[in-house]
């Protein structure tokens, strides 16, 4: 099991075993990564919070209880820092074309269109299975031990996160008359 | 379109939404880990490893720059945050007296016109709601404050007092028993912005429990007429709306969520600020909002608003149960033969009640004067702190010769007691659990 692995090499690190942070990284930083960006909508601000809750949890790790649930943890962690970018970044930049970014842009937009329409109409749960299934090239069953997610709830999810994606798509089409 | 071609496309695409490899090196860089080329690796295995810095400071980037911003990685600013408020407070500290001088009579400040910066706003919210919300747990306040207040049904008041012992008649003194609770709801807030020292706030760290939820933490303090010290501590996350920099100091204007701990037990809070600027006219409303109960919640708001040279600003309690605003009380200060006294406005039942309170203590004697219009009735009234054999104290209100005793709320500041100072860090006697 990769949670037991995940929790082995949080206790080396803890012990001052520097080396097991590229496993701990290797196992946890997509499922951060997409909990954040489906806040930020930006891969560049996404990294930059993906960096800074990384720091975060490193130096406090031993506000962390071993054998709870550390993906969990480390992304509710970048989760918040991402909503407190995301509420100090409406302040500062507002645009009428915000919300239909990903369809009229006049600039290339940060992210390919088809995943800024996925986080447009899908819930953050939704995305974030899709995410870790079709683009992270986990097996459900990973995605289901990383997400602490019965296997069938994560196959249902992802199902139906590609129906509507394939739903929005197709009307999308029609509408253009393609 | 097929669902195998949805699948195919969202795999291309795969490489230019992953984060770069460049992330991880960062943050590896940014904790110390360094990379060892690898015929070094299998040496270095046989040593033990080198303690990485305290502190991801040094070779750290400092902010990724996009369309010329800065970010400061968090853990960075937060620690120049610390220091700039840490300095701050030694210097406010070494500026003040070793020990807290008894009030003189009249010599009340106007902590009102101490407030310059949203920390100091917030920390004014977290001390004067934090008072409020105490000196209602003399009674029904108690029994919701011992209980997790995130789903419970709450049907009684979020704030109350009850008489200890009154031996007067209230009939013939011209004032009801509520409208006597009422006054002494407001009592220790009342003593607070009357007495001489200062509310003091200083950051602090956030206990472990809370770490994941929020980023910072605020201890908030200040001095008791009766010399008590009286602490609260806030922990909360920053909705940053502007920040500004000048000769080295950093201003921040912010909205805030997160808990404050009052006697152990955590209410969830918010601070919110609205700034309108024109010409030479400026508009300022900020507030701080406790949340008492379901759809109750204790607030207060500060208009402030300068014209010219001119300033007047107040602050506004309001109290909404059930989503129903129940009172409201409006304090301002006000200047008069040279004092300064506080004017006191309660709004409840369509009714409107005026008091102007004055600070007369004097030589050890903790009493104040107070002087206004009540249920249509004009009244004058002494308030006085007194302290019974075993310590406690109580408000007693001397009214045309009549006497009424009113518990007063005792702050347990027990600073040799550690199990007590970490309860009241993080709230363990009611942790909110949501």
């Amino acid at each position: 099991m990769k949670k037991k692995l995940l929790e082995q090499k949080i206790r080396e690190y803890k012990t001052g075993d520097k080396r097991a942070f590229d496993a701990i990284y290797d196992m946890t930083y997509k499922a951060v990564y997409f909990r954040i960006l489906y806040v930020v909508r930006d891969k560049m601000y996404a990294e930059d919070i993906l960096h800074d809750a990384y720091l975060r949890a490193m130096e406090h790790l031993d506000s962390y209880r071993e054998d709870t649930d550390f993906i969990a943890w480390l992304s509710r962690i970048g989760k918040n820092l991402a909503l407190n970018f995301l509420e100090k970044k409406k302040r500062e930049v507002q645009t009428d074309f915000q919300e239909e970014e990903y369809r009229f842009s006049a600039k290339e937009p940060e992210l390919p269109w088809l995943f800024s329409l996925a986080q447009k109409i899908l819930s953050e749960e939704e995305y974030e299975i899709l995410m870790l299934c079709q683009i992270s090239g986990y097996k459900r069953r990973e995605v289901a031990d990383m997400l602490s997610l019965p296997i069938g709830t994560v196959t249902w999810k992802n199902n139906e996160a590609l129906k509507k994606l394939k739903k929005h798509l197709e009307k999308e089409n029609k509408e253009a008359g393609i | 379109m097929k669902k195998s071609d949805l699948e195919k496309l969202l795999k291309e695409q795969s490489a230019a939404v992953l984060p770069a490899e460049e992330t991880r090196k960062r943050i590896k860089r940014d904790l110390g880990i360094v990379d060892l080329p690898a015929e070094e690796k299998e040496a270095e295995r046989d040593f033990a490893y080198a303690p990485a810095p305290a502190a991801a400071g040094a070779g750290r980037r400092t902010g990724a720059t996009r369309n010329g911003q800065r970010h400061l990685p968090l853990p960075a600013v937060i620690a120049f945050a610390a220091v700039a408020v840490l300095l701050i407070v030694a210097v406010v500290f070494s500026l003040l007296p070793k020990n807290t001088p008894l009030p003189k009579p009249g010599g009340t400040a106007d902590k009102f016109s101490e407030i310059k910066t949203t920390d100091d706003f917030y920390a004014y919210g977290a001390a004067s709601v934090g008072t409020l919300l105490r000196s209602s747990g003399t009674s029904a306040a108690t029994a919701y404050a011992a209980a997790p207040l995130s789903a419970q049904a709450l049907g009684h008041s979020a704030l109350s007092a009850q008489p200890r012992a009154a031996y007067g008649n209230q009939e013939e003194s011209g004032l009801t028993e509520e409208q006597i609770e009422t006054l002494n709801r407001y009592m220790p807030l009342a003593e607070e912005l009357l007495s001489d020292g200062k509310i003091a706030h200083a950051d602090t760290s956030v206990p472990a429990a809370l770490e994941n939820e929020y980023a910072y933490g605020m201890k908030v303090s200040y001095t008791e007429l009766t010399g008590g010290a009286v602490t609260y501590y806030m922990y909360y996350n920053k909705i940053m709306l502007s920040s500004d920099s000048e000769d080295g100091e950093s201003e921040e204007e912010y909205a805030l969520e997160g808990v404050l701990v009052v006697e152990g037990m955590q209410y969830a809070v918010k601070g919110e600020q609205e700034i309108e600027i024109e010409e030479d006219e400026s508009e300022s409303e900020m507030s701080f909002t406790a949340v008492t109960g379901p759809n109750s919640t204790l607030r207060v708001h500060r208009e402030y608003e300068t014209e010219g040279s001119e300033t007047e600003q107040k602050f506004i309690y309001t109290v909404t149960e059930n989503g129903k605003e129940t009172e409201s009380v409006e304090l301002e200060y006000e200047q008069e033969d040279g004092e300064t006294e506080l004017k006191m406005t309660v709004r409840r039942d369509g009714e409107e009640d005026v008091l102007t309170l004055r600070n007369r203590s004097e030589n050890g004697n903790l009493r104040f004067t107070a002087q206004g219009r009540i249920g249509g009735k004009d009244v004058s009234f002494t308030v006085e702190i007194v302290t019974d054999t075993s310590g406690n104290t109580s408000y007693v209100y001397t009214l045309d010769d009549q006497q009424f005793d009113f518990d007063r709320p005792d702050f347990d500041d027990d600073e040799d007691d550690d199990e007590d100072e970490e309860d009241d860090r993080r709230g363990n006697r009611g942790d909110r659990g949501d």
